[in-house]
């Protein structure tokens, strides 16, 4: 068996407990070759689902420690990993849990898992830099006409069913998380970075239609007539100017301005 | 002992020694921001800091500035039959232009083939043909990041019937070979010493003092019928014996004490620090003898 044939075989013993290996291995001193061979098929799986563990508290917090290790086992044996680094290895469980039976029937941990996902992508995002205050107010009236932003790398817009933010907030705090509601309508919520801190908070219809227009690139008028479907068209500049100023704040507008 | 055992070794490849070190761990951050230790050097996981920005590099930049770091990556994957990920070299180049590390290494092994990877460190056979194919490997990844890199021995729990070689036979060729460095895992020959049957003195004398740029040191947890590499607890005492002996044969060399699961508070890890230092002292001054 040459090089790629004997890795071939090895990965497919620790994926699916394929045997063919079986037959390459050195029995050893005590025989044991099968019970040897069994450790990289454990480890494999241990090593994702503590990964998974790390990544979604929440999810563990919610489910239960064995709950939550039959979900993470199952995800193991449906997903490979193709990435290098393990912290990718979690990014389909939020699907999963929303595909798959017995998962799927309760919605609500697909909304904690997408919530958590989302956390660790603002974690991590790039350091792009933010626009201060002091260059929001040294441009010139004129032109806030054609004036559009966008947002910093890691910031993000998510719609939850759930509770999820005051679990995470709970699990975060070390005390016991509140027992799960569902919210129907969904509400929106701001997933973002600020400074090295994650932060998030829930947003109304309008400031949601306004931060996805700033998304968007679109420019200020038109982020102004966007919210109009949700206040009076006198108040919407003013309204739009003063998130603004809040979002400057929260280092959520990059520092690139587009004309 | 073997012969040769006290020969001064020829530093012609390798750098001076850093002293003892620490794998740097996100759980000791704050402490070693804020209350500097008397660690000498510290390694990172190349991987933890292969991340677009936020936090992790951050306090990279930050403990870069009082301390020197080593880059310790772990899906390199030279040993695998997939081609090289050269997007993942250039990464590890950027990130050792952002710190410019003592050193950069990763460990003689694959990771996965097919595109897949099984985040493990997976043991190869030991043949002409693996060694080969090593060799070109190594010297490729060498050539991407315009220097030489340490390879890691890893800890393992099967042999392979088609091997031609011993593990220290395979490699020191490598090094040799490669033109490559060697991080010695002192625990990790330990551990494969046990599971496998082999005398960890033949492996100690059988590798290139030369080319031995550091060693690493760390706990394994015994399962009675076999060693597992776990990393969570504190180096165990035929490792410290093992590593007096290395010592030994091998003069100064740059140390580290890697731990990677139930990451104790710094103290803990200074104090078995110093046991590496006072037995380091020991074996230096019979050396000298």
């Amino acid at each position: 068996m040459n090089l790629h044939a004997l890795q071939g075989a090895f990965q497919a013993y620790v994926l699916h407990g394929a045997a063919q290996i079986g037959e390459r291995v050195a029995p050893g001193r005590l025989d044991n070759a099968e019970r040897r061979l069994r450790i990289y098929y454990d480890a494999y799986r241990l090593r994702l689902i503590e990964a998974l563990a790390n990544d979604y508290e929440t999810l563990r917090a919610a489910l239960g420690e064995d709950a939550f290790r039959a979900a993470a086992l199952a995800y193991v044996e449906a997903n490979s990993s193709q990435w290098r680094n393990v912290r990718w290895y979690g990014a389909r469980l939020p699907d999963f849990l929303r595909d798959t039976a017995p998962w799927s029937d309760r919605i609500w941990l697909s909304d904690i898992a997408r919530f958590e996902w989302t956390l660790t992508l603002a974690f991590d995002a790039a350091d792009t830099p933010s626009l201060t205050f002091a260059e929001l107010a040294a441009l010139p009236p004129e032109a806030w006409s054609a004036l559009a932003f966008s947002l910093h790398a890691s910031v993000h817009l998510l719609r939850l069913s759930t509770n999820a933010p005051a679990m995470r907030k709970a699990v975060d705090a070390g005390i016991a998380p509140p027992a799960i509601e569902v919210h129907d309508p969904p509400v929106d919520w701001l997933v973002w970075r600020n400074g090295l801190s994650v932060s998030f908070r829930s947003l109304s219809a309008a400031e949601h239609c306004a931060v996805a227009a700033v998304g968007r690139g679109e420019n200020f008028p038109t982020i102004c007539e966007g919210i109009c479907a949700f206040v009076a068209a006198e108040e919407a500049p003013a309204l739009a100017a003063g998130w603004l100023r809040a979002w400057v704040d929260d280092g959520l507008i990059a520092a690139t301005v587009l004309r | 002992m073997p012969d040769g055992m006290f020969t001064p070794p020829d530093r012609k490849y390798t750098a001076p020694s850093a002293g003892f070190g620490l794998g740097l761990r996100a759980a000791h951050y704050e402490t070693i921001a804020t209350e500097p230790p008397a660690v000498d050097w510290f390694e990172i996981l190349t991987e933890n800091y292969l991340v677009p920005g936020g936090r992790p590099l951050q306090w990279l930049d930050r403990i870069r500035a009082d301390y020197p770091l080593a880059m310790h990556g772990v899906s390199l994957s030279v040993g695998s039959t997939d081609p090289l990920d050269l997007d993942y070299l250039r990464a590890v180049k950027a990130l050792a232009e952002r710190i410019a590390p003592l050193w950069i290494s990763d460990h003689l092994c694959w990771t996965g083939v097919a595109g897949k990877n099984l985040h493990d460190l997976l043991p190869l056979p030991y043949t002409e043909a693996a060694l080969r194919h090593v060799v070109a490997r190594v010297q490729a990844v060498q050539e991407q990041l315009g220097r030489r890199i340490l390879l890691e021995n890893v800890s393992s729990y099967v042999e392979f019937k088609d091997a031609e070689m011993t593990e220290w036979e395979f490699l020191a060729q490598v090094a040799r070979q490669a033109d490559c460095l060697i991080l010695l895992d002192v625990n990790n020959i330990h551990v494969s010493a046990c599971n496998h049957g082999f005398s960890s003195d033949d492996y100690l004398a059988g590798i290139p003092v030369e080319r031995v740029q550091q060693i690493h040191l760390a706990g394994h947890s015994d399962c009675g019928e076999y060693i597992i590499d776990t990393h969570d607890a504190p180096v165990a005492d035929p490792v410290w014996a093992l590593y007096e002996r290395a010592v030994q044969r091998l003069g100064p060399v740059t140390v580290m004490i890697e731990r990677d699961d139930r990451i104790p508070p710094l103290p803990e890890l200074l104090a078995e620090l110093e046991r590496a230092r006072a037995l380091a002292a020991r074996a230096q001054t019979r050396r000298a003898a």
